[in-house]
């Protein structure tokens, strides 16, 4: 009885503690000789629980034994509340008279802790559930096809009740989009191949259709088997509709620039070519050829602005896809352009990278980054021989490689460089004559996470020249 | 004396053209608004212009189909294509033009590829 794993404890009618073994000891902290001929309704039951448990005793005295084991707590003698669950056997004198009761008693404690902190657990996620925008549900396949649970929020998404889902477990197949069915289908044929993130229209209760994205899992029982699928349903029609407008909007704009820079070309060849033939005229007066001259600049300016409008919106609708590449073959082709554009112009482009030297993190547009910088430096350099030069290194953390592109030209002033790359934020205080070359050169390297900064080529005088200094994230190989 | 063919639905193109190469010594030997015209007109047209300048969108029938019955027709033609819609280019090339040119073009760029074609094809 002494080394019995549970507690025994005896008392006599008056409840009154005649017997205390040792593990009744262990779990309360008193010794026998505390106990002993002490009520146990004072000493070891708390005060709120002494009432109902006075009230048991009393029925068990007249013979009523209780149909389920009861469960009592009891106070230790450092104050901590211990359940016990009992097992009840009364000792009657020869007349019928209970002389004793003894009890066996179980600790339970860490057992109805464990319980409550599931309760509570269980508690808190349905809160979340019942609560939650998404619809969360739990769908039986085994042994019959049925709804063991959906959230409220059914009803603001589908517009029929959670109760409607469980009277008609094929009111999901009833609400499908016709189209999207076999989607559905596909799910619930095969449930283990549905868990990905997929988008299924349904058609709600008053006949609108929404657009919603399933995630779902498989739940299988203790032998592997596929019992039941659950799942978040979530409404995504609005997202659905913003991603349509933004795309009608893209194309719309794409049309229209299209449209534009076509027709307005056409006209510019229009005028291009009237003007050439005056310059051909020999009637036409020697001392307007200037101004005819300027004219002719003018179209040609038009023409690099639609020209640079149509590659800014090609850089800007392009998907993003980023490789290692080899930095030299870009700028070698941007140089090589350069060259070519400007056959009135001695251009000398001097630089120190060669092939498989420098790779970057970049896409197809790196070599329109270097050719508008070279373009621009060519361009806004007045001599007729112009040097640039170009120099490559990689950043001390070796992080970026470092693209320094050097000119001659008048130079950029520290007040227009606080502004160089701001003409798509703020046309209004844009760079005369910078065009779109540099708003585009800013939106390519936004694609790469990639940098730039306009310095003087000698520190100080910035009449000596620009520096455009390009970090390109070092291509991972 | 070189005879062109001028095919571009913009009217204004078709005067300044013409001024240009009738200017230069050339002949312009027909003209059409638009791509099924200029087939119809190519057919009838004998002998062949040396040269066809063709625009790309145009009602009824584009250039590149254009270009693919001429040369059907006559798969000696030359035809330069000039176009603003840079994105023709392979399209143009492929229906059998021999050249390529993005408007706006310059008369010294256009004169340059006819000579080229002139001379090497």
């Amino acid at each position: 009885m002494e080394a019995a794993d549970v507690l025994i404890i005896g008392l006599d009618a008056r409840g009154r503690v005649t017997l205390f073994n040792q593990k009744s000891e262990e779990v309360t902290g008193y010794s026998r000789d505390e106990v002993l001929g002490k009520s146990v309704f004072t000493l070891l039951i708390p005060t709120e629980e002494r009432k109902e448990a006075r009230q048991r005793f009393k029925k068990l005295l007249v013979g009523e034994k209780p149909k389920f084991a009861p469960l009592t707590s009891w106070m230790t003698k450092s104050g901590v509340q211990r359940f016990i669950r009992w097992k009840t056997a009364l000792f009657t004198d020869t007349d019928g008279q209970i002389r004793e009761i003894y009890s066996l008693g179980i600790d339970i404690t860490k057992q109805r802790e464990a319980e409550e902190k599931l309760r509570k657990n269980e508690e808190r996620f349905r809160v979340l559930a019942e609560n939650a925008q998404d619809v969360i549900y739990l769908y039986s396949i085994m042994p019959e096809r049925k709804f063991e649970y959906v959230s409220p929020a059914v009803t603001r998404v589908t517009g029929y009740t959670p109760e409607e889902f469980y009277d008609d477990p094929d009111l999901v197949v009833k609400i499908v989009y016709p189209e999207d069915l076999p989607i559905l289908q596909g799910a619930l044929q095969d449930p283990a191949s549905f868990t990905g993130p997929s988008e299924i229209r349904w058609i709600r209760k008053d006949g609108d259709v929404i657009w919603t994205e399933q995630q779902s899992s498989v739940v299988p029982d203790a032998q592997g088997n596929l019992i039941a699928v659950q799942g978040v349903v979530r409404d995504i029609t609005e997202r659905k509709q913003v991603i349509d407008e933004m795309e009608r909007a893209r194309n719309l704009a794409e049309f229209l620039v299209d449209l534009m820079a076509h027709d307005l070309n056409n006209i510019n060849q229009g005028i291009m070519s009237a003007m050439e033939i005056l310059q051909h005229d020999s009637s036409f007066p020697e001392p307007l050829q200037g101004r005819l001259n300027d004219a002719l600049s003018q179209v040609e300016r038009s023409a690099n602005l639609i020209d640079n409008v149509k590659r800014f919106q090609r850089v800007d609708i392009e998907p993003v896809t980023l490789r290692r590449i080899d930095v030299y073959p870009p700028l070698q082709s941007a140089i090589e352009a350069v060259e070519r554009n400007f056959p009135a112009k001695s251009i000398l482009i001097t630089n120190n990278i060669h092939e498989r030297q420098y790779y970057v993190t970049a896409d197809q547009f790196l070599s329109e980054l270097f050719f508008n910088i070279l373009h621009n430096a060519a361009k806004y350099d007045r001599s007729e021989r112009v040097t640039i030069d170009v120099r490559a290194d990689l950043t001390s953390d070796e992080r970026f490689l470092r693209v320094n592109i050097m000119d001659h030209g008048p130079g950029i002033s520290d007040e227009e460089k606080a502004r160089i790359f701001s003409r798509m934020t703020s046309r209004k205080t844009g760079v005369k004559g910078s065009g779109m070359g540099l708003t585009l050169v800013g939106q390519i390297l936004h694609r790469y996470g990639g940098n730039i900064v306009v310095a003087d080529r000698v520190d100080g005088d910035y009449t000596q020249g620009a520096s455009f200094v390009i970090l390109l994230p070092k291509g991972e190989v | 004396m070189v005879s062109i063919f001028i095919v571009d639905d913009d009217e204004n193109l078709h005067q300044v053209y013409r001024s240009f190469f009738t200017m230069k010594g050339f002949s312009v030997v027909g003209s059409a608004f638009d791509g099924a015209e200029a087939v119809e007109l190519f057919i009838t047209l004998n002998p062949k212009p040396d040269i066809l300048l063709m625009d790309f969108r145009m009602p009824i029938k584009d250039g590149v189909t254009a270009t693919k019955e001429i040369r059907g027709i006559d798969p000696a033609s030359k035809i330069i294509f000039l176009s603003a819609d840079e994105t023709a280019r392979e399209q143009a090339l492929a229906a059998g033009a021999l050249s390529f040119l993005v408007k706006p073009v310059k008369f010294v760029h256009l004169l340059q590829a006819i000579d080229t074609l002139l001379t090497k094809h």
